[in-house]
């Protein structure tokens, strides 16, 4: 009932709202007509245009054409001054003044339009007189000889100009006509309008304004003047426009053990960059971070790639690869850098130095478990470890040309690392009974000097004809590697009863010296074949050499003089790569595939330089390669590839440099070693939607390996493990999982996902055939927020279930569980200029028998900081690293013969008071972030 | 040589039927130049010496040429792309014309019917035709050997356009929902997105242009559900949603 009275009573507004209408139309309509009429030849002018505009702002308010007699009519709603324009091709634009009065007629009667060659006669008289005062086509100004105030903008500058007035509403007068364009650098529409272009700009980025008279865009193209101009203002800017610098100085402390000094800029003049930064700490192995190092440095090692559907892709590898055995412990580390860049139009430059000092020291403990058929032991160590490294590095990269011209690149990269480490070993194996099996003590100290020169040039050019490229490159490197070292080691091994069985005590000088030069070299022509295909060829040759000398002295009359022959060797080891490949490639719009295969051969050669013997082995290499991708829709895609390819025994496999170093780890080689062949498959699917933030992707993959090689281990009676690579048949591996998120409220991004993961692994243990099934299951949730809002954050949950089955003891079977929490919440309050995160990492592991003691960790570390001044200079920053003290440095590894538990000392939860002073000019705030 | 040989033909033959022809129907080629370095530098306070467009620089050109057409007759337009150009690598993928897309304005039935592909939504709108408030300049320009006189509008409250029509064709239609000028636009400039569209081309023919009615076929929305949809899936984009926003507007 409600409802009909609803639309009954609209009914009834509608009825009337229409005679009102009706009304309106009788009396409140502002009539314009007339008659438009050729003044010369007195032809009446069908189809001209005749405008109203509103007067104060020249908006368009009503258009008609002319009738075949030249008549019009108009009837306009709205009273109010206006302008009326008449316009007619080639004839001279009518533009008069008018008033619109409600309920009356305007009958402007006969309007006579002129040709513009009847008009243009008077237009030449007057810019003649003109012409005397302008010199010339253009008047240049240079702008730096009119005194501005700083900071002030190019109207400002344009005011001192003599000729040029600007008015308030920033309309802008030249020689007494009035400017329509302002250009920045001969560009007209890559900036906003006249009067916001001289608003926005600094007149201090300006280096000459030059006034002109600009040519009909025709006029310029054929060259032949049509008489049409128009006042214009172009503002040439300065070479440098874009120059200033910015910079960070930090300085934190806990007001005890630790420090963290930081101090860099970056200063740019033009496309030229000069950075450079030095920094402190004692918490962390790292000098930069990500952000640090693309402001300040030369970048690290980012990779930015082109995707296939025309995205880019970036991504970031850290530091150049340290030894893990470096990063572990208490750090102490300075560095240092710079960094200049320069870009011209087809060629750039960027060159960089770095050093670094960096002190570790560690304490650790480990306890291995080795679970045989019949028996097990276990291994106890606590070690010592304190390295001294600094390293001194240079890079240069070069860029010449374009892509016609062809580009041609050259880096070169130098680097020098010297090391000294020293290291304390104590270690004892016992029986299951409990009795010792054997005891190692060690002491062992080395000196490295490590040089490396690499060098890289290519040329890449693309030809006329779309699809043709040609691309050479080639790789020179070279390393020159000292090591002085000393072992002292007292190794004993006892029987079932505890008596020494046997001693070997070791007191030795060791001597090693590697060199290694290598040449890489490829060539790539791609050729089209028809409009959607291309076919590639490929051909690369490496081609190295190295040498190695290892030497071991004992003791003799208080020198290290007496050479060791068991364990010294000089070897040269030559080898040698052909490798050429065919690729098929087929491009449609919403798919392409991809067929074709590698070839080549390796030859390796071994020279044995004290036993005068020689060996040479060569392999045929096959990578057969298959892809299809499909994108059905934008964000939508399908993929599927094969991939197989020849897996080559390593000449460390087959003849391994014996090492005393590690008594209980002994390699021995394997002659018969062979070649492997490696299969694998992989198909995947996503879908994102941008607009409903929804995103899933499956993906499965497969792979399996013929002829793989793996590893055999036999545990000797003193408790010592003999390691050598064989062949093994039926190791595979198989995963498939899937993501699905999407946007559950407001912004808030969910997302699933789960994944199950199963591998086969062979190996042998005692002579043994051991089969290693694991089948991993994992689950996750996460949640993200991230907006310009006062808090972003993103939380990860995962859940991951670990189970392992080997033949050698089936009725074992290890399960456990893990469970992961990572988060980083933010909080920002800008009015207050203060902001809070907080970093969670947290790791709880399921209790079982065989880390029944298993202790979870969870590192929570909060920091605070406050901006602090009208430009944010200065910045206040409490950080609370790991605020419950949970952290304990601990790696386990468990599989079903082997269990194992590292501990370590390192940084233990302290607190950091750091003021930050932020400095800029003309540059970007200090911490942007993307 | 060739496009001047054209440009030069069009020119005379025009100027020649010009003293006493208007035309009212055929097919206008513009080209639409992006120029890409511009949006992206536009999106930070200090672009240039920012490394992630100068990584950006290395895989995009700096201006990407892409054909448009638009067909036309007293009452019927038809905007489309002329050949999708699948080596035009576009940074902001939005402007990467769809194959799909187009817009067809029914001028004096107030009604305009456009397929618009916004990320992954593939969008049928039927509405009435979009209502600009241009100013009329005075300024004059020649585009393809018509003269051209400019006016300026704004869209999504902000972002000025600029327009060139020219009298000689009295059609008041345009590229994209350009519409409401005295005559067809021949050039259209958006500073803000770094963009322009004009005329290279005019064949003289009679194009047929479906209704409005045959070409909504299916389910159709308001031109104000793109935004609505995108005002939602775009919250936290900051200065780049924006931008997709004024494209998605054109």
């Amino acid at each position: 009932m409600r409802l009909f009275k609803h639309y009954y009573f609209k009914a009834i507004l509608l009825f009337s709202l229409g005679c009102c209408f009706q009304n309106v139309n009788a009396q409140n309509v502002a009539i314009v007509k007339g008659q438009l009429v050729d003044t010369s030849d007195r032809i009446s002018l069908t189809n001209a245009t005749v405008n109203i505009l509103r007067a104060k702002d020249s908006v368009l308010l009503h258009t008609v054409r002319a009738d075949k007699e030249g008549r019009f009519q108009i009837n306009a709603k709205k009273e109010g001054p206006a302008i009326i324009m008449i316009s007619y091709p080639q004839y001279a634009d009518y533009i008069d003044r008018i008033q619109l009065d409600l309920s009356k007629e305007l009958d402007l009667h006969k309007i006579f339009l002129n040709t513009k060659a009847h008009l243009l006669k008077e237009v030449i008289i007057r810019s003649t007189v003109s012409a005397i005062r302008i010199k010339g086509d253009t008047t240049e100004f240079k702008a730096d000889s009119f005194h501005v105030t700083p900071n002030a903008d190019v109207q400002e500058l344009l005011k001192k100009m003599p000729g040029i007035q600007v008015n308030s509403k920033g309309e802008i007068t030249a020689q007494g006509e009035k400017v329509n364009k302002v250009f920045v650098d001969g560009e007209e529409f890559f900036s906003d309008d006249p009067a916001v272009v001289t608003k926005n700009l600094r007149a201090d980025a300006i280096d000459k304004v030059q006034v002109y008279d600009k040519k009909s865009d025709q006029a310029t193209f054929t060259g032949i003047d049509d008489g049409i101009k128009s006042k214009t203002i172009n503002l040439q800017l300065k070479e440098d426009k874009k120059n200033g610098y910015f910079g960070k100085a930090e300085i934190g402390t806990n007001f005890g053990q630790y420090g963290n000094q930081k101090l860099m800029a970056n200063a740019f003049k033009g496309k030229k960059k000069l950075a450079g930064y030095f920094t402190a700490n004692n918490t962390t192995f790292e000098g930069l971070n990500w952000d640090e190092t693309r402001n300040y440095s030369d970048g690290g090692n980012t990779v930015t790639e082109m995707t296939d559907d025309g995205g880019i892709s970036m991504y970031y590898s850290s530091g150049d690869g340290e030894d893990y055995n470096e990063t572990i412990g208490l750090p102490n580390q300075q560095s240092a850098g710079a960094v200049f860049g320069n870009k011209k139009d087809n060629a750039s430059t960027n060159n960089n130095v770095q050093y670094q000092h960096l002190l570790s020291n560690s304490l650790g403990s480990s306890y291995a478990k080795t679970i045989l058929q019949d028996s097990s032991f276990t291994n106890y160590t606590t070690s010592k470890q304190k390295i001294d490294k600094k390293k001194y590095k240079f890079n240069t990269i070069n860029e010449w040309g374009t892509d016609t011209t062809g580009i041609f690149k050259i880096i070169i990269k130098g680097a020098n690392v010297l090391k000294d480490a020293n290291s304390e070993n104590f270690g004892q194996t016992f029986g299951e009974s409990g009795h010792i099996i054997n005891q190692t003590k060690r002491v062992s100290a080395l000196n490295e000097d490590d040089k490396t020169l690499t060098s890289n040039l290519s040329f890449r050019k693309k030809f006329a004809k779309k699809g043709r490229t040609i691309s050479v490159t080639s790789d020179l490197n070279f390393n020159d590697k000292k090591q002085d070292g000393s072992l002292n080691a007292d190794n004993n091994y006892y029987d079932f009863a505890g008596n020494i069985l046997r001693n070997d005590l070791v007191d030795q000088l060791k001597k090693n010296t590697l060199n290694t030069s290598s040449v890489n070299s490829s060539l790539t022509y791609t050729e089209p074949w028809g409009k959607k295909s291309f076919m590639i060829f490929k051909y690369g040759l490496n081609v190295a050499k190295n040498e190695s000398e290892r030497d071991s002295y004992n003791k003799s009359n208080g020198q290290y003089n007496a050479r060791v022959d068991s364990l010294s060797n000089h070897f040269i080891f030559n080898t040698i790569n052909n490798s050429g490949s065919v690729n098929y490639r087929f491009v449609e719009k919403k798919y392409n595939i991809s067929i074709g295969s590698g070839f080549g051969t390796a030859n390796y050669k071994l020279e044995d330089l004290r036993q005068n013997s020689q060996r040479a082995i060569s392999y045929n290499n096959f990578i057969p390669a298959f892809s299809w991708n499909y994108n059905p829709k934008q964000q939508r895609r399908v993929r599927f590839s094969y991939v197989g390819n020849t897996i080559n025994p390593t000449l460390q496999q087959i003849q391994p440099v014996i090492d005393n170093s590690d008594p209980l780890n002994i390699s021995i080689g394997n002659a018969n070693l062979k070649q492997g062949f490696t299969n694998k498959l992989n198909m995947s699917a996503s879908d994102f939607k941008v607009l409903k933030s929804r995103y899933i992707s499956i993906d499965a993959d497969y792979a399996n390996t013929d002829n793989g090689i793996s590893n055999s281990s036999t545990v000797d009676a003193f408790g010592r493990r003999v390691n050598q690579f064989v062949n093994v048949q039926g190791s595979f591996n198989y995963g498939y999982g899937g993501w699905f998120g999407m946007d559950i409220f407001k912004g808030i991004n969910g997302g699933l996902n789960i994944r199950n993961s199963v591998s086969r692994y062979i190996n042998y243990v005692n002579g043994v055939r051991n089969v290693n099934d694991n089948n991993n299951v994992s689950y996750g949730i996460n949640l993200s927020h991230w907006s310009d809002g006062w808090y972003n954050f993103w939380l990860n949950f995962s859940a991951n279930s670990n189970s392992t089955v080997s033949s050698i003891r089936p009725g074992v079977k290890t399960n456990y569980w893990v469970y992961s929490f990572n988060g980083r919440p933010e909080f920002k309050f800008k009015k207050i200029k203060t902001y809070i995160d907080i970093n969670i990492d947290a790791n709880i592991y399921q209790k079982t028998k065989v880390f029944a003691n298993q202790r979870d960790v969870y590192i929570v570390s909060p920091s605070i900081r406050k901006v602090f001044t009208k430009t944010d200079a200065w910045e206040v920053k409490l950080y609370v690293f790991d605020a419950f003290n949970q952290n304990s440095y601990v790696q386990r590894n468990i599989s079903s013969n082997f269990i194992s538990e590292n501990t370590n000392n390192g940084v233990k939860r302290y607190f950091m008071f750091s003021v930050i002073y932020n400095f800029t000019k003309n540059g970007k705030p200090a911490n942007m972030g993307f | 040589m060739k496009y001047l040989s054209i440009a030069l033909f069009t020119l005379i033959s025009l100027t020649s039927f010009s003293q006493t022809k208007f035309i009212n129907s055929g097919k206008i080629t513009y080209t639409r130049t992006v120029g890409q370095y511009t949006i992206i530098e536009s999106m930070s306070s200090n672009g240039e010496s920012d490394p992630w467009f100068e990584d950006i620089k290395k895989f995009f050109p700096k201006m990407v040429l892409d054909n448009f057409v638009l067909e036309f007759n007293e009452n019927r337009s038809l905007y489309k792309i002329e050949k999708e150009n699948s080596e035009n690598k576009y940074i902001v993928q939005n402007l990467k014309p769809a194959e799909i897309d187009y817009v067809s304005q029914q001028l004096n039935d107030d009604l305009v019917v456009m397929k618009r592909t916004v990320f992954e939504n593939e969008y049928l709108v039927k509405d009435s035709l979009v209502k600009y408030e241009w100013k009329i300049t005075g300024e004059v320009r020649d585009i393809a050997g018509f003269e051209c006189k400019k006016a300026t509008t704004k869209i999504c409250d902000s972002v000025v356009v600029v327009a060139f029509y020219t009298d000689q064709i009295p059609v008041k239609a345009g590229p994209e929902n350009f519409n409401g000028l005295p005559g067809m636009i021949m050039g259209l400039a958006v500073p803000r997105l770094a963009t322009t569209w004009f005329a290279t081309k005019l064949e003289l023919q009679n194009p047929v242009i479906a209704s409005v009615d045959i070409l909504a076929k299916g389910k159709t929305v308001q031109r104000t559900q793109i935004n609505k949809d995108l005002n939602k899936g775009l919250t936290g984009w900051g200065k780049m949603g924006k931008i997709i926003v004024w494209i998605a507007s054109l």
